[in-house]
């Protein structure tokens, strides 16, 4: 059965019906034993803002020195979004640009969703070499996105500045460690590959500055400019796309190629190193497996937007969407995902909200009054309370379980339930197999991502890692595949639409960071609702309504301290960093707004009460 | 045939929909209706500093004009001038500020402190940075910074004519 909280049943065809009693049956979901009461001589943790997380997230920990463990966390995103307020009342084509700029990294992410929920609601259906750009575009910006934060923002606190700091026993380990991938990346022992990671030196890390604009530009090619493309309409693209755009981003994407096959080696020599070095960094984020994916890469035969065709498209995409909880799949329907979703603002800065204006989705299946399309963006600025409000962000939910979104949720569904990409990327049911060809500077390399056993740091660093691989093959696959419509004749990137007088749409897509949905109400051809949750929405959640940490939360409570340290006064939290950042915490996603000088404030405190 | 002198770059480092943040983007934009010199590039960044730092770093400039709003205690609603760089902060400050720009931190500051810390500053730089008076939502600039788009527009051109083209 899908649901196992929401009074939601499906008949035999698949037909979803709300339960007698309505939504006041919803069952509550299962809660974790709450952790024991706070004891003195806990130490309250406070990074304000996270080091190498742009916005205003302040991540606060109770940290049991004595026990090397963290306590409690709560995550607080200190700064109002405001999107949904801004697009109210405006043109609905107005969307795509300004939903963009709720995000500087991922702009592009955000103007394709709307434009996929104006593809819904209008509705129109883009031309095969439209869904191809979008494809091909989509697909480039995970080349630098997860790049960045594997190299810039996550790597450091794996490079040698940190490690020899944090953990002199293992710094000394990884002196004398060979590497296993070191023909692949070059780097004889862990140490050197540490050093590699070293924030401003390293070599990886300088050379991340560069290769990175590889995938930049084939984003550009396809969409114009980025990360906020003009070019985005419903229906498609406005870019003409000649042979030598899908060349030149061939060309592109092969000259990356290396590159990328040395981030994975990489990261796959830093994880073996850290899991047989300590068992405990198995445990450093460790969460429950429940995971969300909406799926990306659109298939030019069956996407036509419409939510009457929902489960066919989505079930098409490269990367099919998918609900895993507790580790066992739960679903692969978008529809059943979106009838699922939920938002929760308990313990956030916004008023609630009584209204209840769409009881069903356009196919008729029952919607809660806590879903996005019923939503009102209310805000209501307070002061932070952690038994109450204290954040802006909210709790978006799926069948009221706390669930997780990102690359190893992607990898999780494709491997279990996606089709093979032509003869080079093959899902087995409990892996992803693919070999990356030579190219100019290296021999192919055999790659497979196995589903791990845990959710944890290491493991969503690995999976963001083979990701890259995998998301190579789909932009040159892509990249082809828009040659191949250019010798058919097709021309046309984008179709005609007329605006109605009222509508009803949802995009739903995959950000660098997980699933991302953007929910659509236009009344008298203006935006009546504009609801979005990002990724970072999900994973940076506050408790909910039933006291449930949000991801962050939940990965960061019972990690263990590895760190090193002969006084409190020296502790610099690593394991809690480490922990955090393997989400790629982007708070420009879900605070959309900046803090300003990027100064890192870390204060460690001796109160014991943690508040 | 001979290659010509590496240019000069005009850039403006703002994000438009902030009130005062969008300053350099407007100056900019009235600067490219204006008759200048050869081999000089004007370009609009909106967008975060890490691809800004690629762009710059890309290209052989000779020279530099940035234009945007820098808020640093001085009197809102000013425009002022300076010669870059500016001294670079310490390296883990340097390195917090990639951190934000990774991110996609629009801000002048961030890129000139990163440019300069990797040596991709162009050997000469004028600053010019409106004190900003409102940085809060809206495409509209402060009724006191509105007029300092023109006199920027001039400082800029006279800054041009000035520097030898050769």
């Amino acid at each position: 059965m899908c649901f196992h909280n929401l009074p939601v049943t499906f008949d035999a065809d698949g037909t979803p019906t709300l339960a007698s009693g309505g939504w006041d049956a919803a069952q509550p979901p299962r809660t974790p034993p709450p952790p024991p009461a706070p004891r003195p001589g806990l130490t309250p943790f406070t990074v304000a803002p996270v080091t190498r997380v742009a916005g205003a997230m302040d991540f606060y920990t109770e940290v049991d020195l004595a026990n090397r463990t963290v306590h409690d966390a709560r995550t607080s995103a200190a700064a109002f979004r405001g999107y949904e307020v801004v697009l109210r009342n405006r043109d609905p084509r107005e969307a795509m640009d300004i939903s963009s700029r709720a995000c500087g990294v991922c702009g592009g992410v955000h103007s394709t969703t709307s434009s996929m929920a104006l593809d819904m609601a209008l509705p129109v259906s883009p031309p095969p070499l439209g869904i191809v750009a979008r494809n091909i575009a989509q697909g480039a910006e995970f080349l630098y996105d997860h790049a960045l934060q594997l190299c810039l923002l996550a790597g450091p606190d794996f490079s040698e500045a940190m490690v020899s700091r944090t953990e002199p026993s293992l710094w000394r380990r990884a002196q004398t460690e060979t590497c296993r991938h070191g023909d692949v990346h070059g780097y004889a022992t862990v140490a050197d590959l540490m050093r590699a990671l070293n924030p401003l030196s390293g070599a990886l890390y300088v050379e991340t500055f560069a290769q990175t604009r590889l995938g930049m530009e084939i984003v550009a090619t396809m969409v114009g400019n980025y990360p906020h493309p003009k070019t985005m309409v419903p229906g498609g693209i406005n870019v003409l796309l000649e042979p030598g755009s899908f060349r030149r981003a061939l060309a592109l994407a092969w000259d990356l190629l290396d590159y990328l096959k040395r981030v994975i080696a990489v990261y796959e020599d830093l994880t073996s190193f850290f899991a047989e070095a300590n068992p405990d960094y198995l445990r450093n984020g460790e969460r429950p497996i429940n995971l969300l994916c909406f799926g990306r890469y659109d298939d030019v035969d069956t996407y036509d937007g419409s939510y009457a065709r929902l489960d066919d498209w989505a079930g098409r995409r490269g990367i099919p969407p998918g609900v895993i909880i507790d580790g066992e799949l739960r679903t692969t329907s978008l529809r059943a995902i979106n009838l699922g979703i939920e938002e929760f603002v308990d313990h956030s800065f916004y008023e609630h909200w009584s209204s209840h204006t769409v009881p069903s989705d356009p196919a008729g299946g029952p919607l809660s009054p806590f879903h996005p399309w019923n939503k009102e963006t209310k805000p209501k600025p307070s002061g932070r309370n952690w038994k109450e409000r204290y954040t802006w962000s909210t709790a978006p939910r799926w069948d009221r379980e706390v669930v997780e979104a990102g690359p190893i949720a992607r990898n999780w569904m494709l491997a279990l339930r996606g089709r093979p990409w032509a003869d080079a990327v093959h899902p087995t049911g409990r892996s992803i197999e693919y070999t990356l060809p030579a190219d100019a500077r290296r021999g192919e390399m055999r790659c497979e991502w196995h589903i791990p056993q845990r959710l944890n740091t290491l493991e969503r660093n690995r999976a963001r890692a083979q990701h890259l691989g995998i998301t190579w093959w789909r932009v040159v696959q892509e990249c082809e595949a828009g040659l191949t419509l250019l010798r058919q004749g097709h021309r046309r990137v984008w179709s005609p639409h007329q605006l109605p007088d009222r509508g009803i749409g949802a995009g739903f897509w995959e950000a660098a960071r997980g699933a991302l949905g953007h929910w659509l109400l236009i009344e008298g051809r203006n935006i009546g609702n504009y609801q979005i949750i990002t990724p970072s929405s999900f994973n940076a959640s506050p408790r909910d309504p039933w006291g449930r940490p949000g991801p962050y939360e939940e990965a960061a409570i019972r990690t263990p301290i590895t760190e090193e340290f002969r006084s409190e006064s020296e502790f610099v939290g690593v394991d809690v960093m480490r922990a955090v950042r393997s989400f790629d915490p982007c708070m420009p996603c879900a605070v959309h707004m900046h803090t300003g000088g990027g100064v890192v404030t870390r204060e460690v405190v001796s109160c014991g009460c943690g508040a | 045939m001979a290659a010509g002198p590496d240019p000069t770059l005009v850039a403006a480092v703002g994000n438009r929909w902030l009130k005062d943040q969008g300053f350099g983007i407007h100056v900019v934009e009235q600067l490219s209706r204006e008759s200048l010199p050869p081999a000089v590039e004007v370009a609009a960044w909106e967008f975060g500093t890490v691809a800004a730092f690629q762009l710059l770093a890309g290209r052989p400039y000779r020279r530099a004009v940035f234009v945007g709003a820098a808020a640093r205690g001085r009197t809102p609603g000013t425009l002022h001038q300076a010669l870059g760089p500016l001294p670079l902060p310490s390296e883990a400050e340097i390195h917090g500020r990639v951190g934000d720009s990774v991110m996609g931190l629009v801000s002048l500051d961030n890129l000139l402190f990163i440019s300069h810390y990797y040596g991709r500053l162009p050997q000469q730089v004028l600053l010019l940075e409106l004190e900003p008076v409102d940085e809060t939502w809206g495409c509209d600039l402060s009724a006191p910074a509105a007029p300092l788009v023109a006199r920027a527009v001039d400082t800029i051109l006279n800054a041009l004519e000035q520097w030898p083209q050769a």
